[in-house]
């Protein structure tokens, strides 16, 4: 029965560790769609975890502090879209710009209102909500269906991000301005336009991802404390295909290897726990490597595009 | 157009390993020290890997240095959030702007200062939990924390339901393995089949994964969580709370973080430990070498050591009054030399 939920468990944890790059991940491969690369995402994640936990600390309203760690981000795109759309500055580097300015500017705030304190500040993180009926199961129910809402969010939007961009007329605007976007101006898509609103969906689920952090898993927000999922996100839409589906896939497959090493080391094993913590971050590269020969990418990622220019 | 792609992606994956790898290791975060003021001779520089917000480890010793700036009105500059690679830089800044007593917490900052001692004989260099002696202006500290989580271990055991407890460390330095191996003995002391679960987050500033190791030790049946980690402990703590199990706090009184959940925590007195070191440079006696200071009964204790347990707070009712007369009885047997620790991680250089 202990290995049972032991087992469990470690499915459950990867759940939850998986989540903020399900997010982040979903963002990405909406804008990387659009044709635009944002190497940003992390730095557009922390400035969602530190929105998040500014906008409940000082409102106590979760939904005060979602609507911050949203808000940020969003306009750190709208940053990246007027650099890499209107400017047409190199993408990977205004993106590198974005995520420095992100871990900089958040760091810096954080000391601005809280000083150099010896305590950290703290809000009510949000509480599990088991899943009725499923969550009864007795045993395994109480750990295997009960998450955040944050984290039934993230699922919730994987087919919603799916229809979105393969279903509905906005998502084959943002996919044509993607493979081909003097065909999309021609037929008078908005290429411009286009590119804003995919970067600031982009961001607004980067916000999310990274409020999950504060808000969900410890309610104290720390320098850095997205410790590089947002890079774990980039390489996922590119082991997904760009497509959402694989995307969650592959955020899954690397949350549980982690919660999997975490459990390995647990339990005692001889294996040197230098490694095992390797695993997860070695994965996404390993996997990239392999995934790198048939690509799938959009065909104008990563390109400027500039309207009346042949 | 082929070519053009695949040069893309190239530059695209070495930029997303890049920045894996720059965010695996943390950004530093640096207060530079104000000049001209000479308030005293000496200069005393504070210098860390941890948070001063972290309410343990960073905290701690901030704290600490604060005390010697109000007590002996002195000069002081402080940084916290070092990374490994600013280290030697941040050590050379602070010995070129005359100060003279630079204390330095956390192994890592062992190596690096012994190189930079070299350069400036005028200079002491003190490093907390540090392994090094090689210089004459190179002094360490490396408490026998075992001695501490000697204690906890045997207290989990006593009042362990499961006969499973945890350890989540944050990186497998010597002491940490010395706190790891303390536990354990101190576990088996009281229940020899009793099991220690223990694991690595490989991090010290990641509560979130923190918090999913604990959950899984917990879910595995562990009913105490000490933790080593700084702030990814945070989240161990967090845990425990959620799943209503103890955790023990690290290097500082961690109640206040959970005042239900941690019964009580291993606290490094370093007020006790940097106003020695201070008084040393004072006075022109200053010690090179390894110190290797144990248990104190309490905070400022008569004894040598440095170490002791904070007090049950709240949770008082909870420890039955023979679980703390066998606690104390090991504590002087381990004071006495009864019991003996052995470290694992030894400090040699």
């Amino acid at each position: 029965m202990v290995d049972l939920v032991f087992t469990v468990s470690i499915i459950a944890s990867g759940i939850r560790l998986s989540t903020p790059v399900i997010f982040a991940a979903l963002g990405e491969t909406i804008v990387e769609r659009s044709g635009v690369v944002n190497l940003g995402i992390e730095g557009m994640m922390l400035m969602g975890a530190f929105g998040g936990f500014i906008g409940t600390f000082f409102t106590g309203s979760i939904f005060v502090g979602l609507l911050f760690a949203i808000s940020g981000p969003i306009m750190m795109a709208i940053l990246m879209a007027f650099l890499s759309v209107n400017l047409r500055t190199n993408q990977l580097v205004a993106g590198l710009a974005i995520w420095l300015l992100g871990t900089g500017l958040t760091a810096l705030l954080y000391r601005l209102i809280f000083g150099v304190a010896t305590i950290s500040p703290k809000i009510n993180e949000i509480s599990p909500i088991g899943l009725p009926i499923l969550s009864q199961i007795p045993v395994i129910g109480s750990i295997l269906f009960s998450y955040d809402p944050i984290v039934y969010l993230a699922f919730l939007l994987v087919p919603l991000v799916h229809i979105f961009l393969f279903k509905t007329n906005l998502g084959l605007k943002i996919r044509t301005v993607g493979e081909n976007p003097r065909q999309a101006d021609a037929s008078g898509v908005n290429v411009y336009r286009i590119r804003y609103l995919a970067l600031i969906i982009g961001g607004a689920l980067a916000g999310l991802g990274g409020s999950c952090f504060t808000l969900v898993s410890t309610g104290s927000f720390l320098e850095n404390i997205t410790a590089g999922q947002g890079w774990i996100a980039l390489a996922m839409v590119i082991f997904g295909r760009w497509k959402p589906f694989y995307a969650v896939i592959g955020a899954l497959i690397f949350g549980m290897v982690d919660s999997f090493q975490i459990g390995l080391q647990s339990i005692g094993t001889a294996i040197p726990t230098q490694f095992l913590l390797m695993l997860p971050y070695i994965l996404p590269i390993i996997i990239m490597a392999g995934t790198y020969k048939r690509s799938y990418a959009p065909a104008a990622l990563a390109v400027p595009y500039r309207r009346g220019e042949r | 157009m082929v070519g053009r792609n695949t040069d893309l992606h190239f530059i695209l994956i070495t930029a997303i390993a890049i920045g894996l790898l720059l965010t695996l290791t943390s950004h530093s975060f640096q207060i530079h020290p104000t000049f001209a003021q000479q308030l005293s001779q000496i200069k005393v520089a504070f210098v860390t890997d941890g948070k001063f917000s972290d309410e343990g480890w960073g905290a701690t010793g901030y704290n600490a240095t604060q005390k010697l700036k109000s007590k002996y009105g002195i000069q002081l500059a402080t940084a916290d959030s070092i990374a490994i690679p600013d280290i030697e830089s941040t050590l050379r800044g602070y010995a070129d702007s005359g100060y003279n007593l630079i204390i330095a917490q956390g192994f890592q900052w062992g190596d690096p200062s012994v190189k930079v001692a070299a350069d400036y004989p005028d200079v002491k260099f003190v490093i907390m939990t540090g392994t090094v002696s090689s210089r004459p202006n190179v002094a360490s500290i490396f408490p026998m924390q075992q001695q501490g989580s000697f204690l906890l271990g045997a207290l989990a055991a006593m009042m362990s339901k499961t006969g499973i407890i945890g350890f989540v460390g944050g990186q497998e330095y010597p002491n940490v393995i010395n706190i790891e191996e303390g536990y354990k003995q101190g576990g088996k002391y009281i229940n020899p089949n009793i099991k220690v679960l223990t694991s690595y987050v490989g991090e010290w500033n990641n509560p979130a994964k923190g918090k999913e190791i604990a959950l899984t030790q917990i879910n595995s049946g562990a009913d105490f969580l000490l933790h080593v980690a700084d702030t990814s402990g945070h989240g161990v703590i967090d845990a425990a709370q959620q799943k209503g199990v103890y955790a023990f706090g690290a290097v500082a009184d961690q109640n206040r973080l959970a005042p239900n959940t941690v019964l009580t925590s291993f606290v490094l007195d370093m007020d006790k430990a940097y106003d020695q070191v201070f008084k040393q440079v004072q006075q022109g006696n200053f010690q090179a070498g390894i110190s290797k200071p144990g248990l104190e009964l309490q905070k400022g204790g008569s004894q040598d050591g440095i170490v002791y347990l904070a007090s049950f707070h709240s949770l008082d009712s909870k420890v039955t009054p023979d679980v703390k007369n066998r606690l104390k009885q090991i504590t002087y047997d381990i004071i006495n030399g009864k019991i003996r620790v052995p470290e694992r991680g030894t400090a040699t250089s």
